[in-house]
């Protein structure tokens, strides 16, 4: 992943307006439609990465369903087998397994909805609104296969499609529940592929053999899974097929709708959690003996902060990089305690000012999940500001090195001394530990100190190889020195783009990031611009053809 | 499609054609046969990641003095005298594993002298082993499930007890067991977890004494459920041709588990196997928690073992496999030995006390198992045992390592031992053996023909026909 390092020339770019809805989030970020780049145009060759097929993860598998129809299965989905992650996002799809546990699963979720949907009137009533008995039976079950189908399967069905769900309803033609025809088509309908995969056949471009362009109903599906983390609602499945999403300015109007609406606030929230993974911040486990004042609840507490201060960027006129240099921090009891400062009067997170906290890397939550259970961690430390903030990861240590739990009054300034007087070790270490030497100044439960344990003196400062300036002293000035660099504009980006897309980047994705690069910088670092600015790429409208 | 026309109903016309296959046994030289006709026979290959004897030492704590019954139990093999099974299980002794220098042809089912490069391909799937290479065969329990077990919920179980790496071994020294798929040979990552397996078994089943209406309500059940899978798991043109290859073998990954679904459930007898008393649904078992070393793998076998009793009791299940311990494996024996070290560190230190009981820990649980399958009833009165064929190998023996050349050396494939339980196919039960030179995998190719599957594998295809008389 050499070529991230360095920065790329910014292609120049004309911004246009694109007003379709006033008032709506800004139109900075979209694609061009001036420099020799109309619409129907597609990427030159090489700029598109690889599009594997997809799973829905749980989490949209729940949502799909409680979308399509009503209920929430969600209890089972609970139930699935974890997918693991990649690069801290759990949607990538090389991934994505396929076990004997998934099938069975995927059959429990269906038979779920199917039941619960049926033994509800209302629900029952909004999914078929025809008696299925008598003489009006197939054409009753007919339409409801046309209707469910297509929303299940995000597109129109094929004529065999239809005849096999109907097939499957007719095996319990004879049983005395007109309903349980419904039932079977539903639960084929929710266990079959064209459900469970998003599968996207795209249509040739003219002279082009190497790319495909999505259709109207594989882009609404692109968008509202991406956007919203579920299935394309019935309105944009009809503007789709409409033809409304088969240029740029149509694709961009409904991406800023979607943008705009609290459900892809919380996919934000969702890809923000992971992005600074959040998660692992809330399973610290530290040394209950060096440090009695660790529970449950502060680590709890800890994520929590984290959270709370990502969400303040993600959206409206904010900067995402505020994130970084955010003068102040967010504090409950148990974290005022943590930070010395009074708690706050409402017994929850509360927005406290601390001169030596603000921005991410003065928060519990990183300060613990970059330490070892009984001290802290330089080498974590700064390999967490290098993948999380700057993407620019070290490679993996050599297979000879063996990884001893520290003794805890080994300090991380001896740690770093003992990396860089070793020359196989310095030539990584280099980038990692004087990050973290910067922050020595506070524990492995996010105290802040002046000194070691033992007395002995802290590290005056750290520095950040590959940003000029690169010294610094402390999380205020390291998270203003990253939200100011190239380097975490760019990460952004390769972040958001790799939940979009669920997969890691590639070489041929460096167009792509260059370009929404600009954009975003343009658009000065507004998060619902960038995923705006994503939905309309190439990246996204395109795919590239696999043999 | 036909809803009348089920692709299940063409896959069990397709299993009437598998099934006449056996009739080959007919060409296999004539040994003795006392097994009741009907009742079917069931296989299980164990294993435990060890060496026999510490480095330094000659004294074999595992290989009786007395020849031919009523053999002596020395520590490693104590058990079996607590367990009261020592006139059911037999041990076969002096085995050996052929081992040539990397630079040198690798004899038929050898090795080289790299102990640890390879774990289980010369053991369980009878091939030579190269170093650092994959195995090249299927292993012997998926040898025996494609010909008795096709028609079971679960064709081949593969489970192990161990729950973790916990430090070396990990990469193909968790895997023993190996089937040909669509994708070529495949590794089976046993299952660890007590409560998928138990799922895996039990998901859907009832026992032949359950309630006649439950019963034919599951049955219902069960149709509808075969009707759906059916659609949802056919593999139509349409679909793939929409697909670039990298994403069309996924999806018939996902179509091929889509149809194991399927065939689990149209081969889940509702209401028992036509099985004796044996036959019980188990509680779903309590899931031990995960250590950084151990993990309660004394339970965990239990649990297991249990497990598996029932899955034949129940006739669920008909052949498979059991990792107690990973080939070098890491785990920690302190809940035995009374202090903190790895099973692979034990067999190099020079205690033969400790290795011998930690060999006694995997002939506890095997000699467990075998006296719960005795004591189970088959339904014309038989024991269930004597329709089973069960081994237990262990990683190396005890003698020269031609890595090192030291004399005596835990990394050694001499003077192996494996036990062999079960009276399956009228075998001879309860003798000590020494079968001198003979390949370990010998006996679990007597066990393989115990069981009617008389095809041999990889490699190997000699036997031991003193247990066979």
């Amino acid at each position: 992943m050499r070529w991230m390092e360095s920065r790329a020339v910014r292609l120049p770019i004309l911004a246009c307006g694109l007003v379709m809805f006033g008032g709506c989030v800004g139109n900075i970020g979209e694609r061009p439609g001036a420099g020799g780049s109309d619409s129907t145009e597609p990427p030159e060759q090489g700029t598109l990465g690889s599009a594997p097929l997809r799973r829905l993860t749980p989490r949209e598998h729940a949502s799909a369903i409680f979308d399509l129809l009503g209920v929430d299965v969600s209890d089972v989905v609970e139930s699935f087998p974890d997918d693991g992650s990649v690069d801290g996002f759990d949607n990538n799809a090389l991934v994505q397994a396929v076990t004997p546990q998934h099938a069975r699963r995927w059959q429990e979720a269906a038979e779920a909805a199917a039941e619960r949907v049926l033994a509800s009137p209302d629900h029952r009533l909004a999914l078929i609104d025809c008696e299925p008995v008598g003489a009006g039976r197939a054409e009753c079950l007919g339409s409801t296969i046309e209707r469910f189908g297509r929303l299940s399967f995000r597109r129109t069905l094929a004529a065999e499609e239809i005849d096999a769900l109907r097939a499957v309803g007719d095996v319990v033609i004879d049983d005395p529940d007109p309903y349980a025809s419904v039932s079977l088509i539903i639960r084929a309908a929710l266990q079959a592929p064209a459900f469970v995969f998003r599968v996207e056949r795209g249509v040739p471009v003219p002279g082009r053999s190497d790319v495909l362009r999505l259709t109207g109903p594989e882009l609404a599906t692109r968008l509202s899974f991406t956007l919203w983390g579920t299935t394309p609602s019935p309105e944009l499945l009809d503007a789709a097929e409409a033809g409304e999403l088969d240029d740029l300015e149509g694709l961009a109007a409904h991406a800023r709708v979607l943008a705009a609406d609290e459900r892809a606030h919380d996919v934000a929230r969702t890809f923000a959690a992971q992005w600074l993974r959040v998660g692992a911040m809330g399973e610290v486990e530290l040394d209950a003996e060096l440090f009695p004042a660790f529970d449950a609840e502060l680590r709890a507490a800890a994520a929590a902060e984290v959270a709370l201060l990502a969400d303040g960027f993600l959206w409206g006129q904010a900067s995402v990089l505020g994130l970084y240099d955010a003068p102040w921090a967010y504090a409950d009891p148990a974290l005022a305690a943590l930070y010395g400062v009074p708690p706050p009067a409402s017994g929850g997170h509360e927005q406290v000012t601390i001169a030596e906290r603000g921005g991410l890397f003065g928060t519990a939550g990183f300060l613990m999940v970059t330490s070892h259970p009984n001290t802290t961690s330089v080498v974590k430390r700064g390999k967490y500001v290098r993948e999380v903030a700057l993407c620019d990861p070290p490679p993996a240590p050599p297979d000879n090195v063996v990884a001893v739990p520290p003794e805890p009054d080994v300090s991380g300034l001896e740690a770093s001394q003992q990396h860089s007087s070793d020359p196989a070790c310095s030539g990584c270490h280099r980038r990692l530990d004087p990050i973290g030497l910067g922050l020595e100044c506070f524990d492995a439960m996010g105290r802040a100190r002046a000194s070691y344990g033992d007395g002995s003196p802290l590290p005056t400062a750290g520095f950040v190889e590959g940003i000029q300036p690169p010294e610094f002293a402390g999380a205020v000035e390291l998270g203003r020195m990253i939200a100011d660099s190239d380097m975490s504009e760019r990460c952004v980006v390769i972040q958001y783009l790799r939940f979009a897309l669920g997969r890691s980047l590639e070489q041929a994705d460096q167009h792509a990031v260059d370009d929404l690069e600009a954009r975003f910088a343009d658009a000065e670092h507004r998060f619902q611009d960038l995923v705006v600015a994503v939905a309309t790429s190439d990246a996204f409208r395109f795919r590239s053809a696999s043999p | 499609m036909s809803p009348k026309l089920h692709r299940r109903t063409v896959l069990r016309g397709l299993a009437g054609i598998a099934l006449a296959l056996p009739a080959l046994e007919a060409m296999a030289p004539k040994r003795a046969r006392a097994d009741v006709p009907g009742i079917p026979k069931r296989f299980l290959a164990t294993f435990g990641g060890m060496s026999l004897a510490t480095n330094g030492e000659v004294e074999d704590q595992v290989a009786p003095d007395v020849i031919g019954t009523d053999y002596d139990c020395k520590l490693g093999i104590a058990p079996l005298a607590t367990a009261g099974v020592t006139d059911v299980v037999s041990v076969v002794s002096g085995l050996v594993i052929p081992a040539v220098p990397v630079d040198q042809p690798i004899p038929p089912a050898g090795r080289t002298v790299m102990f640890h490069s390879q774990c289980f391909g010369t053991l369980f799937s009878g091939t030579r082993t190269e170093v650092m290479k994959a195995v090249t065969a299927p292993s012997s329990d998926q040898r025996v499930a494609e010909v008795i077990g096709t028609d079971n919920k679960i064709p081949c179980m593969a489970y192990r007890v161990q729950a973790g790496h916990y430090g070396d071994g990990g990469s193909r020294c968790d895997v023993m067991s190996y089937k040909n798929t669509d994708q070529g040979l495949t590794p089976v990552t046993p299952k660890v977890s007590p409560g998928l397996i138990f799922q895996e078994l039990f998901d859907g089943f009832l026992p032949p004494d359950a309630d006649p209406a439950a019963l034919a309500a599951a049955e219902l059940v069960r149709q509808r459920r075969l009707s759906v899978l059916d659609l949802v798991g056919a593999k139509t043109e349409k679909l793939m041709s929409q697909l670039g290859s990298a994403d069309r073998m996924r999806m018939e990954q996902h179509l091929d588990q889509i149809r194991d679904l399927e065939t689990r459930i149209t081969n889940l007898t509702i209401g028992g196997g036509g099985n004796g008393a044996g036959c019980v649904l188990p509680e779903a078992p309590n899931e031990p928690g995960l250590g950084v070393a151990y993990s309660d793998e004394d339970l965990r076998a239990e649990i297991l073992c249990d497990l598996i009793h029932l899955a034949f009791a129940c006739d669920l299940s008909r052949a498979g496999s059991l990792m107690f311990t990973e080939a070098q494996s890491s785990m920690d024996m302190q809940f035995l030995v009374g202090y903190s070290r790895s099973l692979h560190d034990i067999s190099h230190h020079d205690n033969l006390e400790d290795l011998s009981r930690c060999v006694g820990w995997h002939v506890k649980h095997f000699a467990r198992l075998v006296s719960k399958l005795r004591d189970t009833q088959e339904i014309d009165g038989s024991s269930l045992l004597d329709h089973c064929a069960l081994t237990l190998c262990f990683e190396g023996g005890h003698g020269p390592d031609p890595q090192t050349g030291e004399g005596w050396d835990t990394h050694s494939t001499e003077n192996m031992a494996v036990l062999f339980a079960g009276g399956a196919g009228g075998m001879t039960q309860g003798r000590h053996v020494r079968a001198l030179g003979k390949h370990p995998s010998a006996v679990i190719n007597t066990a393989m023909r115990a069981v009617g599957v008389d095809t041999g594998f990889g490699e190997v295809t000699d036997w031991i026909p003193e247990l066979e008389t």
